[in-house]
């Protein structure tokens, strides 16, 4: 297939905002991922994975100090919006992929949108 | 079942727990064992089978672990040891010396051992399959739905990570604890073989098997005295594995999923059914606790000769108990699926509602009520969220049918 590409759909919010959610406001943010996934296969878009990721205070970095790797706790960087899923979209279609995207930004948060690189066709 | 399968299948914890006490090393052990099934498979079908397989095993591999270690001397490696108290290192030498005519039976010590704390419980689950019931690699990784090299170097991973671990029995007020471990190892090994994941395989209940087994055998190798809560909860535990895994034949028509109203109850296990509800008998009233009602309410469908004379009622109020324990998204799923069946569809979605759960059993429950209550269009978006979450292509398949049916409807 030519002019597929696979997007990576990053998720970044405010982790506290989603911690002090009632049931019923996290239950309508499952609703509205519900639906951005039903949007998509009904256009044409692809869903290959995803995940909704933990709080980054379970988040482990591994550095490398000249020596050897070390590993610390907490999120790469710090800051009040954290990575908090993603999606991998294979789209034919970025901007109408982008239209959809526009339901899963809310107050705690955008959605940045990123094509991942295709080796494939790499000479070797 | 050749009679080597055999030996393998009911002895393979006992005697490496056996080497494991002798030796105080789980790579030793575990080896020797192997070498001496292979050595068996080879030679017992030309020389006949030894009176006692499991002591020419035994011996075999206790010979095998000492050529080893000679090896190794030379060699002069360090490699860790378990920590084994002296008395219980000689006693399994001593039954190694009595040609292993009793064994003792050291797989409570085994199986708290690869259910150690340490490691993640998936770990635990994988080690104590290959270990203590000496299922193959190559099952556990299809059991988990992950490549055989990627199982293989989860499994020494988590050897690695027990090097210095302690091969000895908890004092009896840590005892409870730690077998409430194994038994949630257990259960997640159980409906890791169960709960289709991604991809074509419908259920690896064979395997799935192998985790309700060892439930069985820490139930028989667990001293008497254990706390009435703690005994209820394992009993309870065994009889839920046992009534799940008597539906197994039932579950699959055709390679496509079955789901319970519409299985073949003739299919299912009765003697299975019999022995969990017998399980379950003395603890009817008992105080609730989670594997315990969860048990429950599996019997309920059990022992209901036809899907139409279920006791919803009952269910409900198990489920009702179940959220005073545990509160999660899934309780409250399973919950609002009977409310639906007692009360009608639309009390189901009314339970439904403030249920947040990602992923696609939510809106499949939802859309297969909106079908009931005739909201065809509505149900048919919830179908089409299912479809885009769901990786199975059994479930997949059961979706895409219901969906059509709304069409025809």
């Amino acid at each position: 297939m030519t002019g597929v590409t696979t997007y990576a759909v990053l998720l970044p919010g405010d982790e506290s905002v989603w911690e002090a959610a009632s049931p019923e406001e996290r239950a309508a943010t499952y609703a509205r991922h519900e639906e951005f996934s039903r949007l998509l296969a009904e256009r044409g878009h692809t869903i290959v994975g995803g995940a909704e990721l933990t709080h980054s205070r379970t988040a482990k970095v591994v550095r490398s100090n000249g020596s050897g790797a070390v590993v610390s706790d907490g999120p790469y960087a710090e800051a009040v919006e954290q990575l908090s899923g993603f999606y991998l979209v294979q789209s034919d279609d970025l901007d109408d992929l982008l239209q959809l995207c526009g339901l899963l930004a809310g107050d705690d948060g955008g959605v940045e949108v990123r094509a991942t690189i295709d080796h494939e066709g790499d000479p070797s | 079942m050749t009679v080597l399968e055999e030996v393998v299948r009911d002895d393979w914890g006992r005697l490496l727990a056996l080497l494991v006490a002798r030796f105080g090393r789980l790579d030793l052990a575990e080896d020797a064992l192997a070498d001496a099934v292979e050595a068996a498979a080879r030679t017992w079908p030309a020389d006949g089978v030894p009176a006692n397989p499991a002591a020419w095993l035994l011996t075999a591999a206790r010979r095998r672990a000492l050529d080893r270690l000679r090896a190794e001397a030379v060699a002069a490696r360090r490699v860790p040891v378990l920590a084994v108290e002296a008395e219980l290192a000689q006693e399994a030498q001593r039954t190694m010396a009595d040609s292993g005519e009793v064994l003792v039976d050291e797989r409570l010590r085994l199986v708290l051992l690869c259910a150690h704390p340490s490691l993640s419980r998936e770990a635990a689950a994988a080690l104590t399959l290959r270990l203590v019931m000496g299922v193959t690699t190559e099952d556990v990784a299809r059991l988990f739905l992950v490549p055989t090299p990627t199982m293989a170097a989860r499994l020494t991973r988590a050897r690695k990570r027990l090097a210095g671990a302690r091969f000895e029995l908890p004092p009896p007020d840590a005892l409870p604890g730690r077998v409430t471990f194994v038994e949630d190892v257990a259960y997640l090994a159980f409906t890791a073989g169960y709960a289709p994941g991604s991809g074509a395989d419908v259920l690896r209940a064979d395997v799935a098997g192998e985790a309700l087994r060892l439930v069985a055998v820490l139930r028989s190798v667990l001293p008497a005295g254990l706390p009435e809560r703690d005994q209820a909860e394992l009993d309870a535990l065994l009889a839920l594995m046992l009534l799940q895994h008597s539906r197994r034949d039932a579950r699959v028509r055709d390679g496509a999923l079955v789901l319970l109203p519409d299985q073949d109850r003739g299919l299912w296990r009765h003697d299975e059914v019999a022995e969990a509800v017998e399980l379950l008998q003395p603890w009817v009233h008992a105080p609730p606790s989670p594997y315990l009602l969860q048990a429950l309410v599996a019997a309920e469908h059990a022992i209901a000769p036809s899907p139409g004379e279920t006791a919803w009622e009952r269910i409900v109020q198990r489920y009702d108990e179940l959220l005073d324990l545990v509160d999660s998204p899934v309780v409250r799923l399973n919950r609002a699926v009977a409310v639906a069946e007692a009360s009608g569809p639309q009390a189901g979605l009314a339970a439904l509602s403030g249920v947040a759960l990602p992923g696609h059993r939510l809106p499949a429950v939802r859309a297969e009520l909106l079908a009931r209550l005739g909201r065809y269009d509505e149900a048919r978006t919830a179908y089409d969220a299912a479809l885009a979450m769901c990786g199975n292509d059994a479930e997949r398949a059961h979706l895409l049918t219901r969906r059509a049916e709304t069409d025809a409807g």
